[in-house]
């Protein structure tokens, strides 16, 4: 199975603090992979790792590697900007930006030089299809994105990202903030896009990673305690302290 | 302790309760072979009602613990195999009403048969005595080991039908009704086979078939 990212003996530090310890673990292309684990546990700092968010963070140091198609990002040569247009991100509450909805799509392409307004008009129809939204809103696509709902506001983000063509889409709990239609609308959306995207999401709900997820990787204090299979990792764990977290018997 | 431990407790409870139910079937229906009481094989069939009770209630107990909260893991397990243990408990009941069946419709037994019914019956009643002891244990390893009991059974049964073929006290009738009757052991002793195999898919996650 093709990988999309090889991490080796990732270390990541706050400050004296040690938020990631030794992290080795292989992403794999077009499949959705689930990371869970308790609050604190390093998930979403691993997350963001992925797309160099964390280079944001001040005090914020990293060992190690992450390979993305055979080239650690972490190179000092690394195009960060274009890194992020390969690996797009969407985040825990949607956030879209104070415009329309048509110009939040193309906010990215605009940004990398893209004018042309019929090429501009096709990214908006595709990226709107593909986030499942396209039949909800083209008619009112000059209209101001935060009038939508939540749930429309987060597929807005999805398409949002989608409209830089990228790789990889992380997702940090994407759904935490949406009611149970509007969550189950993302979940959709997620099983259509693992066909072009890699996924890579970060969920404190169980069902939700069982339900979405190809692959999931249990976070336990900076490690990576279980990395298999979702319908290994829910069925039949190794390790007791997945099984005690995932039971709900934790701590 | 989490909600779904005392589901799990109740599930494992019933389930048990069920098996010690078709034990008392199984002493039951000994004894109404012994004297061929009709009465008795009456209670029988009667007794089988509450064994499917338990049935309905680990099924009931089953689906809500799926319902509302989503087992995983060794608790997903544990849900499973009680409604798979409980359909084979099920049907291990039935075949004690099916003998119960016969006592009502036949004539009375010669000694032999007697004696070599009995004996099959114990070495059955064992099994699942053990089949359940483990389960109550959460005992894979012995578990594994239990299936070679049903080897004794098969042997039994061969045992028996040969000795009525050769028997003369019966007519051609008669020795298809006893095999058929004493069958339903052999095949109980199957299904508690398939129980060994749903103790080790709840404790070990694994899927083993016994031949």
């Amino acid at each position: 199975m093709d990988t999309c990212f090889n991490v080796t003996d990732l270390n990541l530090y706050y400050g004296e603090k040690q938020a990631l310890k030794n992290i080795n673990i292989d992403l794999y292309k077009n499949k959705v992979t689930a990371f869970i684990g308790p609050s604190g546990c390093g998930k979403s700092t691993f997350l963001r790792c992925l797309n160099r968010m964390n280079d944001l963070i001040e005090g914020c140091k990293i060992e190690g590697n992450i390979l993305k198609d055979g080239i650690n990002i972490y190179e000092t040569k690394t195009d960060v900007v274009e890194l992020r247009t390969k690996v797009g991100m969407v985040f825990q509450k949607p956030n879209p930006f104070p415009m329309s909805i048509y110009e939040n799509i193309v906010y990215g392409p605009k940004c990398h030089g893209l004018k042309n307004k019929a090429e501009l008009n096709k990214i908006v129809e595709k990226s709107l299809k593909q986030a499942a939204l396209w039949d909800e809103v083209h008619d009112r696509l000059h209209e101001s994105a935060l009038g939508l709902s939540g749930g429309q506001q987060q597929r807005l983000c999805i398409a949002r990202a989608i409209a830089m063509q990228p790789e990889v889409i992380l997702m940090d709990e994407p759904t935490s903030a949406l009611d149970p239609i509007a969550t189950s609308k993302i979940e959709e959306l997620i099983e259509t896009l693992k066909n072009d995207y890699t996924i890579i999401i970060v969920t404190h709900s169980m069902q939700q990673a069982s339900r979405v997820s190809d692959y999931t990787a249990f976070f336990l204090l900076g490690d990576i305690i279980e990395y298999d299979k979702t319908s290994v990792i829910f069925q039949n764990p190794k390790d007791k302290r997945t099984e005690d977290y995932i039971t709900g018997r934790f701590g | 302790m989490v909600k779904i431990d005392d589901k799990l407790d109740n599930l494992k409870q019933v389930v048990l309760h069920m098996a010690t139910l078709i034990n008392n079937m199984y002493g039951k229906v000994y004894e109404c072979l012994e004297t061929m009481d009709v009465d008795k094989a009456l209670e029988v069939i009667k007794m089988d009602e509450f064994v499917n009770r338990c049935e309905e209630e680990v099924n009931d107990t089953a689906i809500e613990c799926l319902a509302l909260l989503s087992p995983v893991a060794s608790d997903l397990r544990k849900v499973i195999a009680a409604i798979k243990i409980t359909t084979d408990l099920e049907r291990i009941g039935d075949y004690s009403k099916n003998i119960a069946s016969f006592v009502i419709k036949n004539d009375d037994l010669d000694d032999e048969t007697k004696k070599m019914t009995k004996a099959i019956m114990d070495e059955f009643l064992t099994m699942l005595d053990h089949a359940m002891d483990a389960y109550a244990k959460e005992d894979s390893k012995w578990a594994m080991q239990i299936p070679d009991e049903d080897e004794i059974i098969n042997k039994k049964f061969k045992e028996i039908s040969d000795s009525l073929r050769t028997n003369e006290h019966y007519k051609a009738d008669d020795i298809i009704n006893i095999s058929e009757m004493i069958r339903n052991i052999e095949r109980a002793g199957d299904h508690t086979k398939n129980i060994c195999e749903h103790i080790i898919y709840q404790v070990k996650g694994q899927h083993i078939e016994f031949d």
